[in-house]
């Protein structure tokens, strides 16, 4: 185990990749030479040189489009969207190809290609680049979603979505990139997709979470329990699709309460998801709705103020626990 | 004077690294020098001087981290004096301390307000959260839903197991919801908070053998009434129901060919499945605990020449009317023969003494031990009673039923005068809605 | 660097590119796309094929002239109007009949349809759906072969109408960007047959010469008379080899003209008259060949006769063989959505 940050573990996992596949190569927007707008492929033009290292013009479409190409083809390439904003541009090589040959080629092609980038708000970059996209591609079938809340995990579901067969979503917290953590050296260290885990144990409310989220419900259930004296039970998704909502279930009954948190908007969120999935598979355990923590229902304002007003924080996190609870206050 | 502050170099960057000093506290400077190599997210990059003159107030060190806008140093120009540095304002959690591994779980949480540096200012600001696309709870509405009783689904699902009925509980959740604190706490309501009309039945408990330990309350309360009345401290319940439906009932009953019944075998079955909601009643005291029976055994006063026996029906709330009826029969020839067993008249867990027959209205029994209580049984008789004419409540008029006074005695240590006021009120359930005995 | 020229070819015999018994391959080729195409047509009228049916016939000089020159691991991608390249590379006329009839012996199981054809294995990556969408990943799979080292190259035809999308603008780009550095051995080609659907060339193209555009990427381009398999094949036969060679893209222009409407849906044409039609099919790439043949090795009409017939019957067989094989199980629905997942290799 060494002490790591999320973006090293998230470099570490490519390159450890990249030295033990010659297959696996990456492409992005100013990755190269300028050694990536956030730093995560420092280093790697100079170690794997220009053909496993692309810099591409700034053709999100051409990136993954191309990529899909390669990966049909035998490779295993990673594109590195400068931000998920960014991919909705390529949302037809995505979503019309990416997520569909393997179906309508009867099964004669494989698309190992991971498409990884940051998203999320709270540096005041305002409403084009400070979106979440889990639920958007965790609707389609044939990709698989990522959203890791741990810089181990980030390193683990990395490795699991270069060595897969099919098209993977990686979504980046670009909030947790300094975040540091615990982070297995092995180079065999991976960490399968749709295995939830439970990040906090506890007997009150059952708070399932995933990404940067996930460590603002650890940071509430610590504050819950010193202040309150309720216990809460984290769960982290860490892929939305597959999604293994199994730990949720038996969670909830255990506890008979429920609070999903995500950043992205409420309606026809993954919270809406999730919840409605322990509505079908726990009805009978349940002693309150469901509750949802989510950003406000608006594009990303510019101000400081609005902004905050904008994203989830604890306090909410919080204030759903106690209505589960039936605690006023 | 200038200040030499971290510089912004993205979008994203709160803070910088100071990596290394290239010059030292008093250092004469010129314009263009590099001073120091800072590293951000993204870059390494060096400051370079803005202005000639000397270096003074250096704030922070080679490996320490410094916000954005934070002063690392000031370029003094000549004659200028340097001023006591300010506190230089660190990034939070950001310098690893000498006990860093000691501190791992809260550096984590540091490392995450550091990088969402946006919560420790929500949670000043307690940003309101208005949830608009909540659905509005009409308070009024959940008051009065046409019966429809809102309920938590973990409530209604602990509802069915313990047999309580939504109906009775009050919910605490908002609009009215019953929620599983609710049925938790719930308690069978007291006769004062009770309305009269349509009386239903506290639930049925699963019966079970087990032993109460008593406790320092109960021990005192039986040693206090027993040196006040003897052995067992008696204490005594009358109740008079109205029994012209049960009597109606028996008549129907007895048309039936080969059924005869009396009076007596509705109420033994009455008495017994009464019981089953109030296992309490249906104890026995002990030195060291009370004996909670797991089943209902009713023994029948029954009147001998050599004197009184309590012959007993076994399990008398499993068995029907007529089953109750044909057992008591051949019960009561068996001890006007003296064929009576020890099995036939030991081990009941509750007794009926009825007198109707020889005309008393009311009278007292004494308990037959180790039983907690017995019930006297009246005989019924034709009553003028005050009622509210059918379809107008504020009109009364006065109409003959059938009236049964029934007196309960119960050993003070173990049934206390609520419990027995329970019991009695479940009895008038089934007695006045004698339908009841016969599902 | 050397400046983007256009040639034009013209249509002149090239004895070295092809003999004369590959000639009459092509010649067959041609006729048993054509009709297999009519077929297509006949048994969507009768409700046999559903869903969209976008049919070659008029175009098959361009199929077959740049198909014919390719090698074994070479590949290609298409559009939707894909059912020649799938044919031409080697793909059994039966299992692509019986793909758009829906059933499970089809080349895609069934599960991709007129639109989707594959072929893997006779290197046929698809037929794509969305308008221009596929060029970027043949722009993708071309570098990916020259970055396993080998000389494979891509082939990638698109029409006229796909120009003017961006991901065309981003493919090119990146085409002519990666063939600077050897990385991009691929050939497009533009089957130009003067209509994005509906809208021809001078009403959707501000530059109604589309190879012009094409050149602003870097790219060689030259335009070829579509309709004239010897040109075709002539020009395919050169490029081919350059590219190869040097890994860099080029890209031909084919001038062609489409006999059948757009879709097979496409009866009324109000975006081209009867005698446009008429005067084109003057100009069938079958019989340009056919006469020429008839010049260069004495093809009679006997000859062709039995090729007709040979075709016809093939054609019959594929029909039949799609009308009585079983429809897709229902399992198939749930599988290739994403691989059988084992657990993650430790090396691959």
């Amino acid at each position: 185990m060494t002490e790591k940050s999320y973006r090293d573990a998230i470099r570490d996992a490519m390159m450890e990749e990249m030295d033990r596949d010659p297959n696996v190569l990456i492409l992005g927007e100013d990755i190269g030479v300028y050694e990536g707008t956030f730093r995560i492929t420092a280093g790697m033009l100079k170690k794997y040189g220009p053909k496993r290292v692309i810099d591409t013009p700034i053709a999100e479409a051409g990136m993954a489009g191309t990529a899909v190409g390669m990966a049909m083809l035998g490779l295993r390439p990673i594109v590195e969207m400068m931000t998920m904003n960014f991919a909705i541009v390529a949302a037809d090589q995505i979503l019309n190809h990416a997520a569909k040959v393997r179906y309508f080629s009867g099964g004669q092609v494989d698309v190992p290609v991971v498409i990884r980038g940051p998203q999320g708000a709270g540096v005041q970059l305002s409403a084009q680049h400070s979106q979440t996209f889990e639920s958007f591609y965790a609707h389609f079938p044939g990709l698989k979603v990522v959203a890791p809340a741990t810089p181990a995990d980030a390193k683990g579901l990395l490795k699991t979505a270069i060595r897969g067969r099919d098209p993977v979503i990686f979504l980046e917290s670009a909030a947790l990139y300094g975040m540091k953590g615990e982070v297995p050296d092995d180079a065999g260290f991976t960490v399968p997709f749709g295995v939830s885990r439970v990040a906090r144990e506890g007997s009150d409310v059952t708070i399932v979470s995933y990404s940067r989220m996930l460590q603002m419900s650890l940071i509430a259930a610590e504050k819950l329990s010193q202040e309150e004296g309720i216990e809460c039970e984290v769960i982290d998704l860490r892929t939305l699709r597959p999604l293994d909502l199994e730990p949720a279930y038996a969670s909830v009954t255990k506890t008979h309460r429920c609070v999903v948190v995500q950043e992205q908007w409420k309606p026809f969120g993954a919270a809406a998801e999730i919840a409605a999935g322990i509505t079908e598979a726990v009805f009978d355990e349940l002693d309150a709705p469901v509750a949802r923590v989510t950003g406000e229902d608006v594009p990303m304002p510019y101000a400081r103020n609005l902004e905050v007003l904008a994203t989830p924080h604890e306090e909410h996190v919080i204030a759903a626990v106690k209505k589960v609870m039936y605690v006023n206050g | 004077m200038a200040d030499i502050i971290m510089p912004k170099m993205g979008d994203a960057m709160t803070e910088g690294k100071v990596v290394r000093w290239y010059k030292k506290s008093g250092d004469v400077v010129k314009k263009g020098e590099p001073l120091l190599e800072i590293e951000t997210d993204k870059v390494n990059l060096d400051l370079e001087a803005e202005q000639d003159g000397t270096l003074g107030n250096m704030a922070a060190e080679a490996g320490q981290m410094v916000e954005v806008g934070g002063v690392l140093a000031t370029i003094l120009g000549a004659g200028e004096k340097a001023a006591p540095a300010p506190p230089v304002n660190e990034a939070e959690g950001a310098s690893p301390p000498k006990d860093a591994p000691a501190r791992r779980a809260i550096d984590k949480k540091d490392s995450i307000k550091k990088t969402t540096g946006e919560y420790a200012e929500a949670i000043d600001m307690k940003a309101p959260r208005i949830d608009r696309t909540a659905p509005a709870v009409n308070a009024a509405a959940a008051q009065d839903d046409g019966g429809w009783r809102r309920s938590s689904p973990l409530a209604r699902k602990m509802a069915r197991e313990m047999g309580v009925s939504l109906e009775q509980v009050r919910g605490s959740g908002p609009g009215g919801r019953i929620v599983a604190s609710d049925i938790k706490s719930f308690q069978p309501p007291t006769p004062a908070t009770q309305k009269a009309k349509a009386p239903s039945l506290p639930p049925i408990v699963t019966l079970e053998t087990k032993q109460i330990p008593l406790s320092a309350m109960r021990r005192t309360i039986a040693k206090r009434l027993a040196e006040s009345t003897g052995p067992i401290p008696h204490f005594y319940l009358t109740a008079d129901y109205d029994v012209t439906n049960l009597l109606s009932l028996r008549e129907q009953l007895n048309e039936i060919e080969g059924i005869k019944t009396s009076v007596n075998d509705f109420i033994v079955r009455a008495a017994a499945l009464a019981l089953r909601h109030h296992p309490n009643v249906n104890a026995s005291w002990g030195d060291e605990a009370i004996t909670q029976h797991g089943e209902i055994h009713i023994g029948i006063a029954v009147s001998t020449p050599e004197g009184l026996i309590t012959p007993v029906v076994r399990n008398a709330d499993q068995k029907s009317v007529a089953e109750i009826s044909s057992e008591v029969r051949s019960l009561a020839d068996k001890a006007k023969n003296r064929k009576l067993t020890p099995n036939d008249y030991q081990g009941s867990t509750f007794t009926i003494s009825n007198l109707g027959a020889w005309g008393i209205e009311q009278f007292t029994a004494i308990i037959n031990p180790p039983n907690a209580a017995i019930l006297a049984i009246g005989a019924a008789s034709a009553q003028p009673v005050v009622v509210a004419r059918e379809g107008a409540n504020d009109i009364r008029q006065i109409v003959v039923r059938d009236r049964m006074k029934v007196t309960m005695s119960c050993d003070h240590r173990v049934v206390d005068g609520a419990l027995g006021a329970d019991y009695l009120r479940t009895l008038r359930s089934y007695l006045e809605q004698p339908v009841r005995l016969v599902l | 660097m050397a400046k983007a020229k256009e040639q034009t070819t013209s249509a002149t015999i090239d004895p070295a590119a092809a003999s004369a018994p590959e000639w009459m391959d092509i010649l067959r080729q041609m006729i048993l796309i054509r009709r297999f195409e009519e077929a297509t047509e006949k048994e969507f009228r009768k409700g046999k094929i559903g869903g969209y049916l976008h049919v070659y016939s008029g175009q098959e000089a361009v199929a077959s002239g740049i198909i014919t020159a390719m090698r074994e691991g070479d590949i290609l991608f298409t559009g939707y109007r894909d059912h020649a390249h799938a044919l031409a590379l080697g793909a059994e006329p039966r299992r692509v009949m019986a793909e758009l009839f829906g059933k499970s012996t089809g080349l895609s199981k069934g599960k991709g349809g007129s639109m989707h054809l594959f072929d893997v294995e006779h290197g046929f990556y698809g037929g794509y759906g969305i308008v221009g969408g596929h060029l970027t990943l043949a722009a993708g799979a071309a570098y990916a072969l020259r970055y396993k080292q080998t000389e494979r190259i891509a082939v990638c035809y698109f029409g006229d109408g796909a120009m003017n999308i961006g991901s065309f603008h981003e493919a090119m780009n990146m085409a002519g960007l990666w063939g600077k550095a050897g990385m991009c051995p691929i050939l497009f080609i533009i089957e130009n047959n003067g209509y994005a659907m509906g809208t021809s060339v001078e009403r959707h193209s501000a530059l109604t010469d589309l190879s012009q555009r094409v050149r602003a990427y870097n790219m060689p381009t030259e335009k070829v008379d579509g309709q004239d398999v010897f040109a075709v094949r002539g020009a395919a036969d050169r490029v081919i080899q350059q590219i190869r060679g040097t890994g860099k893209p080029y890209c031909i222009e084919a001038v062609t003209y489409r006999f059948s409407g757009h879709g097979a849906a496409d009866v009324v044409q109000p975006y081209r008259s009867k005698d446009e039609v008429e005067e084109h099919r003057h100009r069938d790439p079958i019989g340009i060949l056919r006469n020429r043949l008839g010049e260069i090795c004495n093809l009679t009409d006997d000859d062709v006769k039995k090729i007709e017939e040979w075709a016809s019957a093939e054609v019959a067989a594929a029909v039949q063989f799609a009308e009585e094989s079983p429809v897709p199980e229902a399992e198939e629905l749930w599988r290739d959505v994403v691989a059988e997942d084992g657990p993650v290799p430790e090396s691959s």
